[in-house]
Formats: C-alpha cells, structure tokens, sequence
C-alpha cells in the first residue's frame, strides 16, 4: 500500500512512543526513518529490521565516556541510532562550535544508517559534517556541506575491523576543511558505490508525488505500536470529547 | 505589534474574529479575481437527490475535479462527531479530471471517509450532514413556489455542515508540500480545504433547487441569488482540532504575526488623524457587525451574553461616531487612542472586533500579507548554548510557564489523550478518567516548569556547562528545549495558558484557529466543541469574474430585492 508522507510520520510518531520513546526522540526517530526512505535509502526496510530489537530496548541513551577538547567518545548501549544519534551529533556540533571541530566516536550503537537525516538537520545550522562507520566487509560515509539539504553516501571495501558497532560523527565549517582535519579518519579510498544527491533528490520527488510503498505487515505492525498509545473509549471519555 | 503577553492568551485567542487575512477570505479573493471556471460534469442524482455530481475546476494555474456523493441517511443515524461512520454526502477535492476508474474507485471509498484509503491524486476528503431545520424547509417552500423566510434561514444559515475535511496527507491523500509546491491554486494553509467547503456551500444550493424542481416541475422556484448568497455552510469543530494549535506553535506563530502585522498597519495609517471616507466606513462596519451579532442565534448562556455585551459597546462605539464625527477628525483622534480606548473599558471580544474592523479599512496596506500565512515548520536545538544562557532565556520567555505553580491539584487536574475511536482528542479529568499515563505532551507550560527545575539542579553540579552536555545526561528533555530554543525565535506562538487545568476553556482553541478559517456566528455547544458558520454572505459561482468590493464579513440577513418576488410562483 502507499502512504503519504506526513501519514506515515504521524503514525511512526506514534510507533515510536509505544515503544515507549519519549518526545523529542519520537519526532527525530520519525523524521529518521521518513528521510532514509524518501531519499532512497531503504529507511522503512531498515526499520522493519531494527524493530524486533527494539520492541526489547530500554530506550537507552548515549552515555558520556570521555570528553577532551573537540573529542568526546559515547557509549550508546547497545541502543538504536534512532534513539542515540540526535544527542551524538548535537555533541559534535557543539565541540565544533566551541573548538572550532568536533569529533565524536558512538560506540556500541546500531541502525547507523539512520544517521543521515540527523546530519542534514545539523547541517542547516552552518555546520559541514561528516559521518563514518563500518559494517562488516564495508565502510560507510555520509558527508553533507553546510547548509546542504542531502548528502553525499558512499559505500567502500573495508578491510578494517569495526571497533563496537562505532559510528564516527566529525564535524568542522565546511566540508573541505572537515575532510582536511580527519583524512586519516575518512579516507578508506575510491568508493565502490556512491547515492548522489540528484538521485537522492529524484527519489524524494518520485515518493511526494506518488507517496510511499509501504509492506502491509510493516504497516500493521505500526498500527499495533500505536495502539498503545490510545485509551480505551468508554462512555465516560466520551463525555470528555463533549457528548 | 502588540506583544506576546496581550496577544496569546487564552481568552484573547477564544476573542479573535475573521479578518481579511482569514482563509475563507483570501480563497475567495483570488476565486472571484481569477474567475475560476466551476462547471459539473456529471450531476447524475435520483428524484430525491441522491446520486453522484462531479464538478470541474478550471483555476488559474490548474484543473481540479471536485466529486460528491449523495447518499440516503436514516436520520436516526445522522452525527456530527468524529466517531459518525455515516453522512449524508461525502466529498473529495482531486488534482486534474476524473475518469471513470477513478470515479469508480473514489465511490468505493469516499463514502467511507476514515475506513476507506485514497490517493495522492486526492487533496481533501470531506463530509456533511443535513439541517434538519432548514433543509426541508427550504425545499418545501421552493417547491410550493415561495421563497424561504429570511428570519428562518437566520436561524441555522446553512443547510448542510460538514463535521471534518481532511487534507494533509491523511488516509493515502497528497501531501502539504506536494500541494504547496505543485498546486499554485491551493499553495496556502488550509487553502483546498476551505474550497471543498465551498463547494459543498455551493452543491448545497444547487441541491436544494434540484429536488424542488423533481418534486414539483411545474411550480417549484428557485432560490432567490441574495438568499443564497446568505446561506453558508455549518460546522461543527470539537477537540479534534485543539492539538494542532499547540502542535504547529511556528504556523500559529506565522499566522498570529501576520494578522497583528496587519493590525499595526492600520493603526499606523491612522496615526494622524482620519478622514471623513474612512470614518464612514468604519461607522457603518460598526453598524453592520452589531445586526451580525444581534441576529446570532445559540443556546449557549455564555455566548449570548457576550455577543450582547460586545453589542452595546459597539452600540456605544457608533453613536459616538455618528455623534463627534466631525470633531474625531478635527482633533486628528487616531486609531492608537480608540484601541487603547477600547482595551481599557470595554470586553476583550469587543476588542478583537474592532481589530478585524480596523484591518478591514486597508486592504491595500493588507491584503498582500495573505502571501505570508504558510512557513517551514522545522525545529532546531541549539546544542551549544550555555545553560546560563537557556535558563536566562526561559526566565525570559516563559515566564508566564514559571508563574504557574503545578503543585495545586487544579493545576494538573486535566489530561489529553487519543481516544481508540478513530484517535479522537479527548480531555479527562486527573486521577478520575483513565489514560493518563498515555496522555499528549501538550502541556507546555508543565515541560518548560521540569525542563527549567532540572537544568537548575545540573547547574548546581556544572554552572558551565552546555545544551549539548546537559541532554546526554537528561535526555528527556531535549524536545522541551528543542521547542524553547525555536520558539525564542519568534514573537508568538507558544499559547500562554495551562492547557491542562481542570477549568481550561479548550474552545477558546477551536475558537483561534476558526478564526483564522474565517468562520462566523459561533454557537458554543460545550466547553469542547462549537458549531459556527462558513462562507455566510460569500459570494456565488456566479458571481466569479464580475465587480467584486470583498466585504462580505460579518453576514446579515439580505433585504431582497423586488426581482425577488417575480420569482415566486
């Protein structure tokens, strides 16, 4: 079935408190979500995945490790991006505007890919950022210019061991300069896959006009999360609706 | 402009009137100056009026088709809550023409509204009910050739209401911004619902003529154009729409703006002094709102005595208009000196109602803020502010949110939260109804009240610390902040109110928001929902294209004219 847009962020808002997020982690969850399907990035399959673990989590947070000058490492508890990666990247952003870049390493985190949209929110606030993790035989960048509405997404071979499910946010003025200060961090060579812009654009327009194909499981399963957050109606509400 | 202390509290908000700024108004506007060209296609109903009408929309940069289902209701079954699974007629608003195959599928689910899905080729989905006060009335009088008493129709206004109009993206429709950026026609908030709204007006005529003329060929008549110009359509709005107001407070923000804008522009332009033109003007508007109000029938206590109380003081306003005319404009009396006037002796709905008079006068100063009503509704936390900085900015301005104490039982003594049934708003009462443990976050004041007592204890441990760090350690907090942060930005917005007092007037919501519609002649029917008027005194179809001076705010009953009486009969 397709579903429209803001149609799906109410009921993922919903969902997503079900689950037992509390505001300001449900809407940046929904809008997760809704950016990686729109532009392309297979946001609902991922969510399919992520949710088994999900319906466990304890709604972890980020903890705080270590915190020295434009570093700080975060323990994310095994927890989703869609709950840890606002505050991550509300840290990078912050250590660069103080220190004038920002690196900030999650650790133990997962459903990374999610992070794009939390990077393009930043990015409106005259920040360049750059994201990086590994999964299995791959690496993953995520490298979006100041005041940029996508950005670009890159896939690499990688023959490095991913440390903890480590997600790396790094973040400066302008992307030149960030890509400059961290090569050493976010150069694993040629990619082997790069998601342009355009494409992301096209995908995002095709999904507006169209609306969005969503799995009638998924959708039912939402249906159920969001049942959770309803109150049963008596005769009694009803009064309160004003019968 | 006025400030956000005046402006956004509660009862003030529940005192706006329509203004030229309103929804209802500039659709009209651009309909009557473009001269969109609404034609049906398809008007195929039965002798009683049931059936299928589709009606083609030729506007200025696009085609629309506006479909319409008639269907017979037992009026046993005829609701106007949100909860209803049947109406009377059922609509949706589409992009381009209609084929068959979509006409067919729109019949398979229009009808259902909520339990049917459409498509992104569907803008609004919409419904309405029946008077049953007026509209048998009407018929039968048409149809024994006589048209129907202006003092009755006084009494309703309508003869359908409609009890919901979707758009937005809800049940598969095309989203906001695809019709924003797509659809110049309908590029303002609210704008393609207020036109399903009209069209129903629109259809609601038509259909009343049509079965008069079925039942009696040969005698019935049709409505006089004056008496249908003075029909509107009803509505009925309950807490279904409160959320939005404290759920969009950067468009409530944007829509608040533009009308005290326009305000401070008035009176600007009256700083000076007035001439006699504009003080006729504003004398007869005076005179005209008080019949308005005068003919405003509602059962509800309270409302009829403040539309009698608001009555006298425009009656007082206008003899002293008549009376000092001349010496107003000698002695270069300003509109600054009436609203002062008025904010310190007279009620704050007679306040709100000469605001919209006054906005009335200057169209050339106003109208084209009617450009400005729709803005991005993004919210960004700031994570590198200093909490010193964010206290001091919540001190600031949220005062009105710390002034409140939360320890009083009454304080908390109300809940929101979606109902199972179709995820209808509702309001309980603390500690009595159940739920509250899922209730809405929409107690703003009660986020800003926790969110400034934690970062004041965090402070005590790390003075220097910033946002950023503070909502790692209490992440909890961060849309409270998120919201304060954004809404620090703009003048208004936030409602300054404790929405979840146990004696919080959640129709003083509705109210604000109807007024921004454009709607007239509310009718209180609790504290939770109101049944008004839209489109009263608008415009006919007919009347799209020819000489058109936008002044049909504040409807009156029309005195006909004597071509009126050679259609009898």
């Amino acid at each position: 079935m397709r579903v429209s847009r803001n149609e799906l962020t109410a009921s993922l808002k919903k969902a997503f408190e079900g689950l037992g997020f509390s505001v300001g982690d449900y809407q940046d969850a929904a809008a997760m979500v809704i950016w990686s399907e729109m532009h392309g990035l297979n946001g609902l399959q991922q969510l399919q995945d992520a949710l088994p673990s999900l319906y466990s989590c304890l709604c972890l947070h980020a903890k705080l490790i270590r915190n020295d000058d434009n570093y700080a490492l975060l323990n994310g508890q095994s927890s989703s991006i869609l709950l840890c990666g606002s505050q991550t990247v509300r840290l990078a952003c912050a250590l660069a505007r103080q220190q004038g870049s920002g690196q900030v390493q999650l650790d133990n985190c997962h459903n990374r890919r999610f992070i794009a949209q939390r990077l393009v929110s930043a990015a409106q606030s005259d920040s360049a950022l750059v994201a990086y993790w590994v999964e299995g035989d791959r690496a993953f960048k995520l490298s979006v210019e100041s005041g940029a509405k996508q950005p670009i997404y890159s896939e690499f071979a990688s023959t490095a061991i991913s440390a903890d499910q480590s997600l790396m946010i790094f973040v400066g003025n302008d992307l030149a300069a960030v890509e400059a200060k961290f090569s050493a961090a976010i150069n694993p060579g040629p990619p082997i896959e790069t998601t342009s812009p355009d494409t992301m654009i096209n995908s995002y327009n095709d999904m507006l006009e169209q609306g969005i194909e969503i799995d009638d499981n998924l959708w039912h399963e939402l249906d159920n999360l969001v049942a959770r957050v309803l109150v049963e109606s008596t005769e009694s509400s009803r009064a309160g609706a004003g019968d | 402009m006025r400030p956000a202390s005046q402006v956004m509290q509660l009862n003030r908000l529940g005192s706006f009137h329509q203004s030229r700024l309103s929804f209802m108004r500039t659709l009209v506007r651009r309909m009557v100056q473009e001269n969109w060209q609404i034609n049906s296609t398809v008007f195929d109903l039965d002798t009683e009026g049931y059936g299928t009408a589709v009606y083609e929309v030729k506007a200025k940069y696009g085609t629309y088709s506006y479909v319409l289902f008639s269907h017979y209701l037992d009026p046993e079954n005829r609701n106007d809550r949100v909860i209803a699974d049947q109406w009377d007629l059922t609509m949706a608003l589409c992009e381009g023409s209609v084929d068959a195959e979509q006409l067919e599928f729109l019949r398979n689910n229009v009808p259902k509204q909520e339990a049917g899905r459409v498509d992104s080729r569907v803008f609004v989905l919409s419904r309405g009910n029946r008077s049953g006060r007026t509209f048998d009335y009407v018929v039968d009088q048409l149809t024994q050739g006589r048209q129907p008493d202006v003092d009755v129709i006084a009494e309703v206004g309508y003869l359908y209401r409609t009890t919901a109009a979707y758009g937005s993206g809800k049940l598969g429709m095309a989203d906001w911004e695809k019709v924003r950026t797509k659809h110049r026609d309908f590029a303002r908030p609210f704008a393609a619902e207020m036109f399903t709204c009209f069209m129903l007006r629109h259809f609601s005529l038509q259909h009343a003529d049509y079965i008069a003329a079925q039942r009696a060929p040969k005698t019935a008549v049709k409505l006089d154009d004056d008496i249908k110009r003075y029909f509107g359509i009803g509505n009925s709005t309950g807490l279904g729409m409160a959320p939005f107001l404290i759920n969009h407070p950067l468009l409530i923000n944007q829509w608040i703006e533009q009308r005290e804008t326009a305000l401070a522009r008035a009176i600007m332009a009256g700083r000076e002094g007035l001439d006699t033109a504009i003080l006729d003007r504003f004398a007869s508007g005076t005179a005209r709102v008080i019949q308005h109000l005068g003919e405003i029938s509602t059962g509800d206590t309270q409302q009829n005595i403040s539309n009698g109380l608001v009555r006298e003081e425009l009656q007082e306003l206008e003899h002293w208009l008549r009376a000092e005319g001349k010496n107003i404009i000698d002695s270069h009396y300003s509109w600054a000196e009436l609203v002062q006037y008025a904010e310190c002796n007279w009620h704050i709905e007679t306040q709100e109602v000469i605001n919209s008079m006054l906005i009335e006068l200057y169209p050339e100063l106003v109208d084209e803020l009617e450009e400005m009503m729709a803005v991005e509704e993004d919210q960004h936390l700031v994570p590198q502010m200093s909490l010193d900085d964010l206290k001091d900015l919540i001190e600031d301005k949220y005062d009105w949110a710390l002034a409140i104490d939360f320890s009083r039982t009454e304080s908390q003594g109300s809940f929101w939260y979606r109902s199972e049934e179709k995820m209808e708003p509702r309001l309980g009462q603390t500690y009595v109804d159940m739920g509250m443990e899922k209730q809405m976050p929409l107690a703003i004041g009660r986020m800003v009240r926790e969110c400034y007592d934690e970062i004041c204890i965090y402070m005590t441990e790390f003075p220097q610390q910033d946002v950023a760090h503070f909502i790692l350690q209490q992440p909890n907090f961060s849309g409270a902040i998120c919201r304060i942060q954004t809404m620090a930005r703009s003048q208004y917005g936030d409602i300054r109110e404790n929405l979840v007092h146990s004696d919080v007037l959640p129709i003083h919501l509705l109210r604000c928001k109807l007024s921004f519609f454009g709607v007239s002649k509310f009718d209180p029917r609790s504290r939770l929902w109101v049944r008004n008027t839209m489109f009263q005194g608008a415009p006919l179809i007919s009347d799209f294209g020819k000489p058109f001076f936008d002044d049909w705010q504040f409807p009156i009953k029309p005195v006909l004219s004597s071509t009126s009486d050679s259609s009898v009969g």
